[in-house]
């Protein structure tokens, strides 16, 4: 069963006398664990695609429905939680509130459910930690690195536990060793589960993913879908434990660690 | 994490647009809190100053015969109605319920009396009363102070070749004219006034009076309802309120009010807009925060909750600094307007001026916020697209 199904989806944006077709009569299934790379050229629709699997964007026409509940077809409020409970967005730009420091910006997607602030804070710390930015909690996002920035962008994305993480060239603002660490932590958590849908102008990423689409003029011009590997949820935790350790082995600390001191 | 804290850190953030909104939306409070206070206290003390000048009340016996003219009113002919009106009606008048309210009362005894050949009209009075009924009253001469003092009408001292320091004999008994009243206009020119007592000895009156006259301030309470309470009390009187009076003053005293409320409506009108062009600008230059807001969940009531919620603590921040300068302003403008004191700064100001500021901070910013929360989560990626 797919977990994102996009079916004959269009999308056309009319500016003044002029239309674009962002994308053109798209059917598409993502299965549940696939890393997928979204790759083209500037313009070919790869961001369109992005926000209209994501439920940000009703396409012109066609069908898009996640975990079989068909997303353009809900109220707004309701569209509004589906985001919420579904889907974690990872932007280019970042995209963190600049008055709130790291943890509220992490926290941000649960201001509205009504959680109990500790139960809150628990979360967001413990995805700080797994990001390495515990200690930089009460930092504003202004005074972290572009890399920082994205790394609380990724826990923000997933304080919610997400099913489905998007990311629109979520490396594009970084160099090449931040970038890579980003694509790491990507695998990481596709190897925890989730389900992933990055835009990328790096063909260099696609080693990080199980999958590959590409656009051209808003039309999905290749698919090299992959096999996902069948392993364990055991071997999954073992290896991401050893992956995310050894990339951060200056930085994880488990909370309690860090209170400690 | 809660709602209104992303609110409150927002404000924090924008400490001088914060401030600079809740300055000018204070400033407007500010105005309509003075304007409201200095316009209260100075209808309530010209009102007292007008309710003092004159009399407004005029207190007769019942009697169906009408014979003496006293300023274009009838004054019951003593000599003839069986009702008389005598000092003790007089104090019964400062024992009404509303009390409080009455200023002056001045009891007359109205008598026409055969002076030096001439047929003239001799009033009774408490001097101390009539002076303060009629402050508009200018003499040569000195105030009547002894008993035998007289103060002659400027037409009756005239027709009498009366000059201050002079004997003039009434009914027999002797009396010294200590003043001459200027022209005043009234018929008043053509009287002369004793005191009470000596009236009272000299005409053989005991203790009847013709009229009382009566000055009741009337700011706080309808004239009629005083009527009424002295027409209870003084059963056999005819107890009459000069309606031209006291209309006159009312419409002094509702233009005085129209006046503050149109000018405080500008005021108000002005902050609204200028909230409401600073609210728009702010969500336009919040755009793609609002679209990350709508982009990790928030529904449109939370945005629009976040945004009220700024809204109303700018307003409340601004209906109290606004009511504080209001008073201060108010209270630096009393020396010159030379008001007696202050009304209008209790707990029901404090409260209207909170009202204010709420109604026209959140109001001026229910359609930006709406039209923000309206926006769509894309505007948040639009760069990308």
């Amino acid at each position: 069963m797919s977990l994102i199904e996009i079916k004959n989806v269009s999308k056309e944006y009319i500016i003044g006398q002029t239309s674009t077709h962002a994308l053109r009569d798209l059917s598409l299934q993502i299965d549940e664990g696939e890393f997928v790379t979204v790759m083209g050229p500037s313009g070919s629709g790869k961001s369109t695609f992005l926000t209209i699997a994501g439920g940000l964007s009703a396409p012109t026409s066609g069908r898009v429905a996640i975990d079989e509940i068909d997303v353009y077809s809900l109220r707004r409020d309701r569209l509004s939680d589906l985001r919420r409970e579904y889907v974690g967005f990872v932007f280019q730009s970042f995209n963190l509130v600049p008055y709130l420091n790291v943890l509220e910006n992490v926290l941000l997607p649960l201001a509205p459910t009504g959680l109990p602030a500790k139960q809150q804070a628990s979360v967001a710390e413990d995805l700080l930690t797994e990001v390495g930015l515990y200690d930089k909690a009460k930092h504003l996002p202004g005074e972290l690195s572009g890399g920082e920035q994205q790394r609380v962008a990724i826990a923000r994305a997933l304080v919610n536990d997400p099913l489905i993480l998007l990311a629109d060239e979520p490396t594009g603002n970084l160099d090449t060793a931040t970038s890579e660490s980003i694509m790491q932590l990507f695998r990481l958590l596709n190897e925890r589960g989730k389900t992933i849908l990055m835009v990328t102008h790096n063909p260099r990423y696609r080693s990080y993913s199980t999958r590959t689409i590409d656009f051209r003029d808003g039309t999905l011009v290749g698919d090299d879908a992959k096999n996902v590997q069948q392993i364990t949820q055991k071997d999954t935790d073992d290896l991401a434990r050893a992956q995310f350790e050894q990339f951060h082995r200056h930085s994880v600390q488990s909370a309690e660690e860090i209170k400690r001191r | 994490m809660k709602l209104y804290q992303i609110g409150l850190k927002n404000l924090r953030r924008r400490k001088l647009r914060t401030s600079l909104i809740i300055f000018g939306l204070a400033l407007a409070v500010s105005i309509q809190v003075a304007i409201s206070g200095i316009s209260k206290s100075l209808e309530s003390d010209f009102s007292r100053k007008l309710d003092e000048y004159g009399a407004n009340i005029l207190i007769l016996p019942k009697t169906n015969d009408l014979s003496l003219d006293y300023g274009g009113l009838p004054i019951a002919g003593v000599s003839f109605g069986s009702a008389k009106l005598s000092m003790s009606d007089a104090a019964k008048i400062r024992t009404i319920k509303n009390s409080e309210n009455i200023a002056t009362v001045a009891p007359q005894i109205f008598r026409a009396a055969e002076v030096d050949a001439h047929r003239v009209i001799v009033s009774g009075v408490d001097f101390n009363s009539e002076f303060r009924q009629k402050p508009w009253w200018r003499f040569s001469g000195s105030r009547p102070e002894e008993p035998d003092d007289i103060l002659a009408g400027s037409a009756a001292a005239q027709a009498l070749n009366l000059k201050p320091g002079d004997d003039l004999e009434i009914a027999k008994h002797h009396f010294r004219v200590a003043g001459i009243l200027t022209e005043t206009g009234s018929q008043d020119d053509k009287l002369i006034f004793i005191s009470l007592p000596a009236a009272q000895k000299v005409f053989d009156k005991g203790e009847a009076l013709s009229i009382i006259e009566v000055s009741a301030l009337c700011y706080n309470c309808p004239i009629d309802s005083i009527v009424a309470q002295i027409g209870e009390k003084l059963p056999n009187a005819q107890v009459t309120a000069l309606r031209q009076t006291i209309e006159t003053k009312m419409d002094v005293m509702h233009r005085i009010r129209h006046f503050s409320i149109i000018l405080s409506a500008a005021v108000v009108l002005f902050a609204a807009l200028m909230i409401f062009v600073n609210m728009m600008s702010s969500i336009s230059e919040r755009e793609k925060e609002i679209g990350i807001f709508r982009a990790v969940g928030f529904k449109r009531k939370h945005v629009l909750a976040v945004l009220i919620f700024e809204s109303l603590i700018v307003s409340l921040s601004a209906g109290v600094v606004g009511y504080l300068l209001g008073l201060s302003g108010a209270y630096l403008a009393r020396p010159l307007m030379s008001l007696h004191g202050l009304q209008g700064f209790g707990i029901g100001t404090i409260l209207t001026a909170l009202a204010l500021a709420i109604f026209v901070g959140v109001s001026a910013a229910i359609y930006p916020a709406y039209k923000a929360a309206k926006s769509e989560p894309t505007v948040a990626l639009r760069a990308l697209l």
